[in-house]
């Protein structure tokens, strides 16, 4: 069915999908369908009766889903179409902010899932009525199959209060520089910090333009949190740090293939920032000596007793929340626990376009398995997720920067003076 | 019989009268799609960009209270660097797409038909391929390790580095995308050259240069005038090239204006950039109209 086949959807029809979420939920509640299983054994079995309760019909059969790639792709939306007889119209994200504005702009209509990273489903989307929360019955023991650090009750996924459940939470990981070994050690970058890039490696690395990403990470080379109000002074000397990012840097590219690419032929000797996404697909090509660095020593403001080095890297993790869409389908609900399935989880992870990433639900054996070393090589697994687990540590949580319109303003204006 | 003189007849209008459905003319029924295509498609999305462009920052909606804050912060920042690259770069690539086009144009237009239409097809062909696509293409061709530079290092041994990422690189692929846009106007322009007159001026002694200036130039120049302006405009907005050849070593206004609408979330101030840029293009069109009269160009006004 096209999308403008169901514009016409009157209440009636809203009506009975009301009543087949409800039958579905009140069928839980009641106990008729119990759950045998933990971790991935509970998500194939909902799975199943989420299928069984769809198969009766009478509601909308597209599900129009707003994402970043990891989702978008026919190795995971094949296996949900054919088992549902869904039609999904899906369209990739190309930056966080301009999701919420497209949802802020009417987007809601259109959209019945959002997937993006965390902080916007806290701290704007639920409160403005653009997402709508899950049943937390129903997810809540999903978030057994999750690694250690995103178990439940998981900050990002829930609303302020804790109480109400906005997302799930699949695909993640660390963001610091990245750097091809054969030309420049990573322990330099990784003692150094971000400075080893931006002034010992001046004129020879290439900035991964993903433009709120190069603010964040340029604060982060600054010894300050972006996500946080800046001082007057914090402010001055961003400036200097994002002139000094652009006007040392060799190229400057929105394209990580490409600067993979560049990395690998000897063009650059890294990029500033660079993620585990970033490198993923290359180190799977066989080309490990492209990794992501996060820099040991972190920014002051981090460091505690506990964690004398504080952190210096900042991780995303994505939550994917159901639209706070005038016209439902019980198809998006489904569509997160189909997507927790381990086979869907897999696949999620690891064919995605151009990138490979880790997913919270390799925490769960079942999931873990399905991985071949090849592609836990490419996500800098290490032995027992040690590696991965080593650069998270080093992360802060990707949040919302408060002052980003006017570093967005500082950002521009140095990228147009490399001129 | 007697003879009818004109004075006997009625007075009658030389010119038809306009048919008419009620009181509109029926030509203006006809014209009614494409003016709703107009309005809805081209006027109103105009209409709804210069709104946005006096909005505050932070607007998703352009009926707010106006303010001229976008155009400050336009001028008071180094926005004149991306209008100037884009600028020069719109005039560079103009001036060597008249250049390089000319010739080719006149070739065409005197090939035999076979051979022109094999000519036509060549040059047609690759706009079926989309931009960025060929655009990649190009960097592959001349990036370092590429084909270019890893053919010549393995045939012999000489190695060329990375040819992309530089003002050049940018222009060429300008040059190479427009092509077409340049070409096609230009051969209409030509058709405007009777091979009778070029062939009498050669009888009467004038140099290649002479006919070049004194006929074929002013007989094809709404050709090229007009694919002079059609490659001005769209250079002018030129993105790719600078984003996938230039690899960052300079910012276009294009470039800018998309920073604002996505990364940037700041509409009004994309607005405002997309109207300074339509100003600028228009003006180029309105200078180049007035001072050309391109009625009389044509042939339709003595």
């Amino acid at each position: 069915m096209k999308m403008s086949q169901f514009r016409g959807y009157n209440a009636n029809r809203r009506e009975v999908m009301r009543g087949l979420t409800a039958g579905f939920a009140a069928a839980l509640a009641g106990g008729s369908p119990s759950f045998a299983g933990t971790g991935a054994s509970y998500a194939d079995e909902l799975w199943a009766k989420t299928k069984e309760s769809l198969s009766s019909g009478g509601f909308r059969m597209d599900l129009n889903l707003h994402s970043w790639e990891g989702y978008t792709e026919e190795p995971v939306l094949a296996p949900f179409q054919q088992d549902t007889g869904a039609t999904v119209n899906p369209q990739m994200l190309i930056s966080d902010p301009a999701a919420v504005n497209n949802l802020r702009g009417g987007g809601t209509a259109t959209w019945d899932i959002i997937n993006l990273n965390n902080a916007w489903q806290r701290k704007m989307l639920y409160p403005e009525g653009l997402i709508l929360p899950l049943d937390t019955a129903k997810f809540k023991p999903l978030y057994d199959m999750n690694v250690a650090g995103f178990e439940w009750p998981y900050h990002w996924a829930l609303d302020e209060t804790g109480e109400k459940l906005l997302g799930m939470i699949q695909r993640y990981g660390p963001s610091g520089m990245a750097v091809n070994a054969d030309a420049m050690d990573p322990a330099t970058l990784e003692t150094g910090g971000y400075m080893e890039m931006i002034e010992g490696a001046a004129g020879q690395y290439g900035i991964l333009d993903y433009e709120n990403w190069v603010i964040m990470h340029t604060c982060m080379a600054c010894g300050f949190s972006p996500f946080r109000k800046h001082t007057e002074a914090e402010m001055e000397t961003y400036k200097e740090m994002i002139f000094k990012v652009f006007n040392n840097a060799k190229k400057v590219s929105d394209d990580q293939a490409a600067l993979a690419r560049d990395m690998i032929t000897g063009e650059i000797v890294g990029t500033f920032p660079g993620s585990v996404y970033t490198v993923s697909a290359p180190r799977y090509e066989g080309e490990t000596q492209i990794q992501c660095v996060v820099p040991e020593d972190g920014i002051e403001e981090t460091k505690t007793a506990d964690n004398p080095k504080g952190q210096a890297g900042i991780i995303w993790i994505e939550v994917t929340s159901l639209v706070a869409n005038p016209e439902p389908t019980p198809l998006a609900e489904a569509f997160l626990i189909y997507c927790h399935t381990p086979e869907a989880a897999y696949r999620v992870a690891a064919k995605a376009p151009g990138t490979l990433n880790p997913v919270v639900q390799m925490g769960d054996p079942t999931v873990l398995e399905k991985f071949g070393s090849d592609e836990l090589e490419a996500i800098q697994w290490g032995d027992g997720g040690a590696w991965l687990e080593k650069d998270v540590t080093r992360c802060i949580d990707f949040d919302i920067n408060p002052d980003y319109d006017a570093m967005h303003d500082l950002y521009t204006e140095a990228k147009r003076s490399r001129a | 019989m007697t003879d009818v003189t004109k004075s006997d007849l009625p007075a009658v209008s030389s010119a038809p009268r306009p048919l008419r459905i009620g009181a509109i003319p029926t030509g203006v029924w006809y014209a009614m799609p494409i003016l709703a295509l107009l309005v809805f498609g081209f006027l109103a999305p105009m209409v709804m960009v210069a709104l946005y462009s006096f909005m505050p920052r932070g607007s998703f909606s352009p009926w707010g209270t106006p303010t001229l804050e976008n155009y400050v912060d336009i001028v008071e920042q180094n926005f004149y660097i991306s209008f100037g690259w884009s600028l020069w770069l719109a005039l560079l690539s103009t001036a060597l797409l008249l250049v390089v086009a000319y010739p080719l144009a006149v070739a065409i237009k005197r090939a035999a038909p076979k051979r022109a239409v094999i000519l036509t097809v060549l040059i047609v062909a690759p706009l079926f391929v989309a931009e960025n696509i060929r655009l990649q293409g190009w960097v592959l061709f001349l990036d370092k390790a590429g084909v270019l530079d890893g053919g010549l290092k393995a045939m012999f041994g000489v190695e060329t580095g990375s040819l992309v990422t530089n003002v050049p690189a940018i222009v060429f692929g300008i040059v190479y995308v427009y092509l077409p846009f340049m070409l096609f106007p230009m051969i209409l322009g030509l058709a405007n050259v009777p091979p009778d007159v070029r062939e009498a001026a050669a009888d009467m002694g004038a140099t290649r240069w002479r006919m070049f200036r004194d006929i074929e130039l002013p007989l094809a120049a709404p050709g090229i005038l007009i694919g002079g302006l059609l490659c001005f405009v769209i250079s002018l907005g030129a993105f790719s090239e600078a984003k996938f050849l230039g690899k960052g070593v300079i910012v276009t206004v294009a470039q800018d204006i998309e920073s604002a609408f996505t990364f940037g979330q700041n509409w009004p101030r994309g607005s405002a950039l997309s109207v300074l840029v339509i100003l600028l293009a228009g003006s180029a069109v309105f200078i180049a109209m007035r001072r050309m009269d391109l009625e009389k160009m044509l042939g339709r006004r003595g």
